[in-house]
């Protein structure tokens, strides 16, 4: 797509109600999803359930962000932006996550399971 | 086309751009500059909250248990709604219908106020409750009455930076109504402030995307 085409193109109405009747439909299946008895698979005592509700979180935001705001129109750098601010929350997650899912990462913690000298007691 | 003449005659290109496309291209790089850097700020209150929910499970799935999913489900309808008149508004600009534009962006807000609405009424439910945190804590019936805290006041935190956030679009777009009514400020030739109202309240509807299955949907 030229970048002449891309400042001005038009998006038309109907795109914006199917778009709409779409997300709609998602956020069904997340309701059916999040009131579903758990699975024990992954994710702790959330089960499969947790996985599958942010999987269909993310397609609802592709749904807004390629069709309400328009980046499937837009040039290849502006979609560059766009996305590049969600990476940015995948490796803050990674990073954050990984320090907590690591075997007694609460050391000294009042809630560990560890003891260890000079940890200060809390109520449980 | 709309009789009313909407924004300018003629498209305005600053002379430091080599033409429209380049200086669109510009602007929307600009404006998503700002949405990452609010992205950046909700980001953190996430993942406080995943941190939180991976370590007290439980915890979260109990407190999920006291707020009411329909309420939510009726309030992400309200928000997806506006998003489709926020769009809507955005198209009347850019082909020059003035009355859809106003009446559009209007619709938009009045779906705002309704959303912050049944929050408020939401909110005066816990309080009757005595579900918040530090100021009216006194729980009944709870199995974790202690680390339910923690979970009512991400809830808190995180619902009300987002309804903070409506707050603040609700007041812009009310400055755009009265430059789009009275002023006819914008048209086919001069939407981009328009569209990036759109962009700024479609993000807010994402925003509330994540917070309602992570506050609302956790399976017992």
């Amino acid at each position: 797509m030229s970048d002449e085409h891309a400042s001005h193109h038009i998006i038309q109405p109907k795109v914006y109600v199917i778009n709409a009747m779409v997300i709609v439909v998602l956020m069904l299946a997340t309701v059916a999803f999040g009131k579903y008895p758990p699975l024990e698979f992954a994710g702790g005592s959330n089960g499969i359930n947790f996985w599958i509700a942010l999987g269909i979180a993310i397609a609802k935001m592709g749904c807004i962000m390629a069709f309400f705001m328009g980046v499937k129109y837009n040039t290849s750098l502006v979609k560059i932006f766009s996305v590049a601010a969600f990476m940015w929350v995948l490796v803050f997650f990674a990073f954050v996550m990984s320090d907590y899912v690591s075997p007694h990462s609460d050391l000294g913690s009042p809630y560990a399971d560890v003891e260890v000298q000079g940890a200060y007691p809390l109520p449980k | 086309m709309s009789e009313v003449t909407m924004g300018p005659a003629e498209p305005i290109v600053s002379a430091h751009f080599e033409d429209r496309a380049q200086q669109n291209e510009a602007s929307h790089i600009g404006m998503w500059l700002f949405l990452a850097q609010e992205i950046m700020f909700f980001t953190g209150l996430f993942v406080a909250y995943g941190v939180y929910r991976y370590k007290f499970p439980e915890v979260f799935a109990e407190g999920s248990a006291q707020l009411n999913f329909v309420i939510g489900t009726v309030n992400t309808t309200v928000l997806l709604a506006s998003s489709v008149t926020m769009a809507m508004c955005v198209y009347c600009t850019q082909t020059g219908k003035w009355k859809g534009q106003v009446s559009y962006l209007i619709a938009t807000l009045g779906l705002g106020v309704t959303f912050l609405a049944i929050k408020a009424y939401e909110w005066k439910e816990k309080w009757d409750h005595g579900l918040i945190p530090a100021i009216h804590w006194q729980p009944h019936g709870l199995e974790h009455p202690v680390k339910a805290e923690l979970f009512f006041s991400l809830y808190f935190i995180m619902t009300g930076m987002h309804a903070f956030h409506m707050v603040i679009g609700f007041i812009i777009g009310s400055v755009f109504v009265y430059l789009c009514w009275a002023k006819k400020e914008y048209g086919p030739n001069k939407y981009l402030p328009i569209e990036y109202f759109g962009l700024y309240w479609h993000f807010v509807d994402i925003v509330w995307v994540f917070l309602f299955p992570m506050m609302y949907l956790i399976s017992q």
